[in-house]
């Protein structure tokens, strides 16, 4: 198993993550993925950058953090990764009978950052 | 499928991505199989054939699959079939060189994109004394990648994003030209991602990519060489665009740029292309160096233009991912040695 | 659309090296006592280029003496971020090429001869 492999793999452990995958912010090319796939990664990065995009220019300051799309029965979570060399995007899949948005958000994050770190 | 862990680097993705035929390309045979160095075993004698199907289903696992390759990713399916561990030397303007494990791709090096040493070194992530160092530790070069792992230089999975970036962003960059040869030759020792990346995979995604940048930008190979000017100052929002304006000096191409910043070529070029849009820069036609007149930048209308056609050379069959068919059909023996 | 050359053909076969060998990023021309000929550079000191790249073509012969290996052909500096390389242009001359980590050496290789012909017969066209 590679070591991103096994880092996702650490992530699948946080309560109601069905999916995770590592996706490069720039290329949109999926480094690993682990339990259910998410949508398409190449989408995924351009939709990110449409949206940092547009909120530059609305005038917003600062970065984007997290982009969360919510349906029926899941949260799709996105966060950009930064790092030394072109940000990385982490994306989750959330199953929304078992989480709570906002705990699973932080606790999520929290492990990304330890994962990638 | 149980939902174990997917690397979708090993997994299997179906047959060759059929764009990967060129339609009229000469199907000569393609480059030779090397001399080996003294003392390592002749590959070619031993045929490594397994019987049972292979992952790609079309691919044979025997040499002379390998020897008939019509193009590089022909080739490399074929070495994949074979489980060979080995090294491609292709020979082009420019050309480049893919490293091979168990027949998947760990690493590619070629002028036309940053190698993860050079990203390293140039990003300041490590110093040369670092790098020095590290080189000293392991002169094989097999094992740098857990050696700056060890001397918390770089984590581990930090560096297989990289390596993994590499290996596509060089791949890309060799699909932008054609190759003369190509030779197949031992393993050699380098820095490289395990478990390495399916030929299939990285065929498709160059394809992808060529596909994607004609449709923004006209034939990509001209515009990784085009070089790029500034225009009429614009506020910019990006701090990678920050960055990539502090290069542009109207002599860089992207490629250059990719080179300055320590970033991959691709990626670069993707910026540029936003850039453009934005009117931050603007990129210069060039004259071939046989002094053809320059062919124009591409408006949108001709940018549907099919990726693979030729764009400034004549008679070179038509671009495909990831490789293409020789020029000419180079009679067994005849290698081309740099 | 295209940048304006300059009238100098010395400079346009610079360029046109710069042009067909991916990684060149500059290069001087000198006299072989290190004087500035003509140079298509842009971060690049020319001048100092030019004398430094003369003492280092004198010491590379020198060397080449000691070691007994028979004529110089190039002198190439690897560096951590690119390459110089230093070549003797006819008798008289000297080029320097300064390049990146990319450098297509083997490229280089091949248009080297050509480029330094190009360039001799320029400079001797200059001084008949």
């Amino acid at each position: 198993m590679s070591a991103i492999e096994r880092g996702l793999a650490k992530l699948l452990d946080a309560p109601g993550v069905t999916g995770v995958a590592l996706v490069d912010g720039v290329t949109g090319l999926t480094y690993a993925v682990a339990g259910e796939e998410t949508e398409d990664a190449s989408e995924l990065c351009e939709t990110t950058a449409l949206i940092a995009e547009s909120l530059a220019r609305a005038g917003a300051r600062g970065e984007v953090e997290s982009v969360i799309v919510t349906s029926a029965r899941r949260h799709y979570v996105t966060f950009l990764v930064r790092r030394q060399g072109d940000p990385l995007l982490l994306s989750a899949i959330l199953d929304r009978a078992r989480t709570n948005i906002a705990l699973a958000m932080r606790d999520l994050s929290g492990r990304a950052a330890e994962v990638l770190a | 499928m149980d939902p174990g862990i997917t690397d979708p680097r090993t997994t299997d993705p179906g047959t060759t991505d059929p764009r990967s035929d060129e339609p009229g390309a000469d199907p000569g045979t393609g480059g030779t199989d090397a001399t080996h160095a003294t003392g390592s075993t002749n590959a070619t004698s031993t045929t490594n054939a397994t019987s049972t199907t292979d992952a790609t289903g079309t691919t044979d696992a025997t040499d002379a699959s390998v020897t008939t390759a019509r193009n590089v990713s022909a080739l490399l399916l074929a070495l994949r079939a074979q489980r060979r561990s080995a090294t491609v030397r292709v020979s082009g303007t420019p050309g480049g060189t893919i490293h091979l494990r168990d027949g998947l791709v760990v690493a590619v090096e070629t002028p036309g994109a940053p190698t993860v040493e050079a990203i390293l070194l140039k990003s300041g992530r490590i110093s040369d004394a670092e790098w020095a160092g590290v080189c000293v530790a392991d002169p094989s070069g097999e094992l740098r990648g857990a050696e700056l792992n060890h001397r918390a230089l770089v984590g581990a999975l930090e560096l297989e994003v990289m390596c993994t970036a590499a290996v596509f962003d060089g791949a890309f960059a060799m699909s932008l030209s054609a190759p003369a040869s190509w030779e197949v030759t031992d393993r050699v020792p380098t820095l490289s991602v395990e478990p390495g990346v399916e030929p299939a995979r990285l065929t498709q995604e160059t394809s992808r990519r060529l596909a994607l940048l004609s449709r923004l930008l006209g034939a990509p190979a001209e515009a990784a060489r085009a070089r790029v000017h500034r225009l009429a100052s614009e506020p910019v929002h990006s701090s990678r665009h920050v960055e990539i304006l502090s290069c542009v000096n109207g002599r860089r191409t992207p490629r250059d740029i990719a080179f300055t910043l320590g970033r991959g070529l691709y990626p670069v070029l993707l910026d540029l292309v936003r850039m453009e849009g934005l009117g931050l820069v603007r990129r210069e036609s060039r004259t071939t160096p046989s002094g053809r007149p320059s062919t124009a930048p591409r408006t949108a209308a001709s940018a549907g233009q099919s990726p693979y056609a030729p764009p400034e050379r004549g008679p070179l069959p038509r671009r495909s991912p990831g490789g293409h068919g020789p020029k000419s059909s180079s009679s067994p023996g005849e290698t081309n040695s740099a | 659309m295209s940048e304006t050359r300059a009238a100098d053909p010395l400079i346009d076969i610079l360029a046109a090296l710069r042009d067909k060998v991916m990684g060149v990023s500059e290069s001087v021309l000198a006299t072989a006592d290190g004087l500035l000929v003509a140079t298509d550079a842009a971060t690049v000191h020319p001048e100092s280029v030019a004398a430094v790249a003369a003492a280092t073509l004198s010491l590379g012969r020198r060397m080449a003496q000691q070691g007994e290996t028979g004529m110089l052909r190039q002198v190439i500096a690897q560096c951590s971020g690119g390459h110089v390389l230093v070549l003797a242009v006819g008798d008289r001359a000297l080029l320097a090429v300064v390049a990146d980590e990319g450098l297509d050496l083997a490229a280089f290789q091949r248009e080297a001869p050509a480029v330094v012909e190009e360039l001799t017969r320029q400079l001797d066209a200059d001084v008949a």
